[in-house]
């Protein structure tokens, strides 16, 4: 469905035209009949890669493909929909008109048009009221909903989603987590960027971690964990340093939180904080979460 | 060209729900109502005044249009990041592009024909009849807009809208000032030697001179406002000529446009 190989991209911003590398060398695989996550901290380069493989930006080297089709050329998006993070339509338009004037343009016909609009304003929650209403007086969460509802129009076989979670209330990202499923269950395959990690973590089949322009780790959830079955959490009474924490004591979570990957590190961990006078506010054993793994890849970096 | 046609319809609704094509037109029709005014203070014949001042009105609000709406379409986009939606769905981008034109370019006739009505119902009011040349000028006031917005949208897919509504006011002085200028540069070629004091052209400046009435169409082409008003003759194949010569200079412009966007990030 998609294939990415060495997928680089520079920026050039400012006055000077410095030069920020925001990819650098991405490979990424994502099957028929996936629901992949794609995650990372904010700037790692998700939404360059999804714009790069909608077409949206140039790819500096490297190839990407959708569908077995490069990306970029208006063929291969046929069967793709699309919803970019923090979605801004027409205000102008009503609900209705604007999923009308999207759908003509996925090449839905008139007739065809109207029972669409209506199934995919039903799939997403979206009361029929609302779409005679205009979007400027949409709420986020309806702004987002009828973002997905066009992104559904025209039956795409491939769905990406650029952080369709976000700006969302507790229970409009429970809505979104299970119409994603919902579609995962139609046969869709679905592509999206989030950092709503514990959603990702239950829903997702396989997933992908990006920092600073490189993937870091992909595949299922327990092949992204594993090696990092369990941890140690030591949460300290007061504030640390990151590189105050000995060489093999583990590594800083937040400012008074550390992961120590073991028994020993534990054990130094515990012995450098007592001879630092730090006091020991907790210390449990976890199984790593995705979030406790973005922090320690995030932790190499800096 | 199904696509650039819906794409089109859409860019004319977001322009007629716009308040500032209200407020353009209104002070437009207000402007040509005016006009009764002037022909009665006016010691020229009536008709002739309205004519004059109603179709200089129609090229001034024509203008007014092109920039701040011609601009607003793209850039509007843009900002609004509404555009990255529409360049994910399987179209290419100077669909876009022509879709947006068209869509202003009916929005423009709209316009004009309303502004006509309007001052062509003066006309009747005062007991005048209108005369069909009349639309020629009119027809030429619209295909120098149409020029205009093309301009309009080339800036103003690469540049900020302050600098594309600059660019484009400069391409419309420019554009009525060129001819003049090569008029000057002939003149001087020819009687330079034999005047005392006439500036010296040098070959650096003359090729600029020249560049810009290439590059840049002479917009005064465009002008027969005098010519219909004061019912000159027009050449046979005027209108046909200066019709081609509008065409070419928005094609060129257009491909330019596209061919940029298409090379543009949208971050």
């Amino acid at each position: 469905m998609i294939q990415v190989a060495d997928l680089r991209k520079t920026y050039r911003i400012g006055f000077w035209r410095k030069s920020v590398e925001a990819l650098r060398g991405v490979d990424l695989e994502v099957k028929e009949g996936d629901l992949y996550g794609f995650i990372g901290p904010n700037g790692a380069g998700k939404s360059t890669t999804i714009k790069i493989l909608l077409g949206l930006l140039k790819a500096g080297s490297g190839r990407a493909t959708i569908l077995g089709l490069p990306a970029g050329t208006p063929r291969s998006r046929r069967d793709v929909g699309f919803l970019p993070e923090q979605p801004y339509f027409y205000d102008y338009l009503s609900g209705r008109e604007f999923l009308r004037f999207y759908g003509q343009l996925s090449g839905l016909k008139w007739s065809e048009l109207k029972v669409r609009v209506k199934e995919v304003s039903e799939l997403v929650s979206l009361r029929p009221d609302a779409l005679d209403r205009k979007l400027r007086t949409y709420s986020k969460g309806m702004l987002q909903r009828i973002g997905l509802a066009q992104a559904l129009l025209s039956r795409p076989k491939l769905l990406i989603l650029d952080e369709p979670m976000s700006g969302l209330d507790p229970l409009g990202r429970r809505d979104v987590r299970l119409l994603l499923q919902n579609l995962h269950s139609q046969g869709i395959t679905v592509f999206y960027s989030s950092h709503v990690l514990g959603d990702v973590e239950a829903i997702c089949t396989r997933l992908a971690m990006i920092v600073d322009g490189q993937i870091r780790r992909q595949g299922t959830v327990a092949q992204v964990l594993e090696g990092e079955a369990e941890h140690f959490h030591i949460v300290l009474t007061r504030e640390i340093r990151a590189d105050a924490i000995p060489k093999g004591a583990g590594q800083a979570l937040d400012a008074r939180s550390v992961a120590c990957p073991d028994l020993e590190s534990q054990r130094s961990l515990l012995q450098w904080a007592m001879a630092q006078g730090i006091g020991i506010e907790s210390v449990s054993r976890n199984r790593h979460s995705l979030e406790d793994v973005l922090a320690v890849e995030v932790a190499k970096i800096i | 060209m199904k696509p650039i046609l819906i794409i089109a319809v859409n860019a004319f609704r977001e322009t007629v729900r716009d308040k500032i094509l209200y407020n353009l037109v209104l002070f437009a029709i207000g402007l040509i109502v005016f006009s009764l005014m002037l022909g009665e203070w006016s010691v020229f014949a009536r008709q002739t005044v309205i004519s004059d001042f109603s179709l200089a009105v129609m090229s001034l609000m024509g203008l007014l249009m092109s920039i701040f709406v011609g601009i607003g379409l793209v850039q509007k986009e843009i900002q609004r990041k509404t555009i990255l939606t529409l360049l994910a769905k399987p179209l290419p981008r100077w669909h876009f592009i022509l879709g947006k034109y068209l869509g202003l370019l009916m929005v423009l006739a709209l316009n004009l024909a309303f502004m006509t009505l309007v001052f062509f119902l003066i006309l009747i009011y005062i007991g005048a009849r209108p005369q069909a040349n009349l639309l020629l000028a009119i027809y030429l006031i619209f295909l120098e807009m149409a020029i205009i917005t093309a301009a309009a949208l080339l800036f103003s897919a690469f540049s900020t809208p302050t600098m594309s509504a600059l660019f484009t006011l400069g391409v419309y002085v420019a554009g009525h000032l060129s001819g003049d200028l090569v008029n000057h540069l002939s003149f001087i070629h020819k009687f330079g030697s034999r005047l005392p004091g006439t500036p010296v052209i040098t070959p650096f400046t003359e090729k600029m001179i020249k560049a810009v009435y290439y590059t840049i169409p002479n917009l005064e082409n465009f002008n027969i406002r005098a010519r219909v008003v004061y019912d000159l003759p027009i050449g046979r194949h005027y209108i046909l000529f200066t019709s081609l010569y509008g065409l070419a200079f928005i094609g060129i412009y257009l491909l330019i446009a596209s061919l940029w966007f298409n090379k543009r990030d949208f971050i």
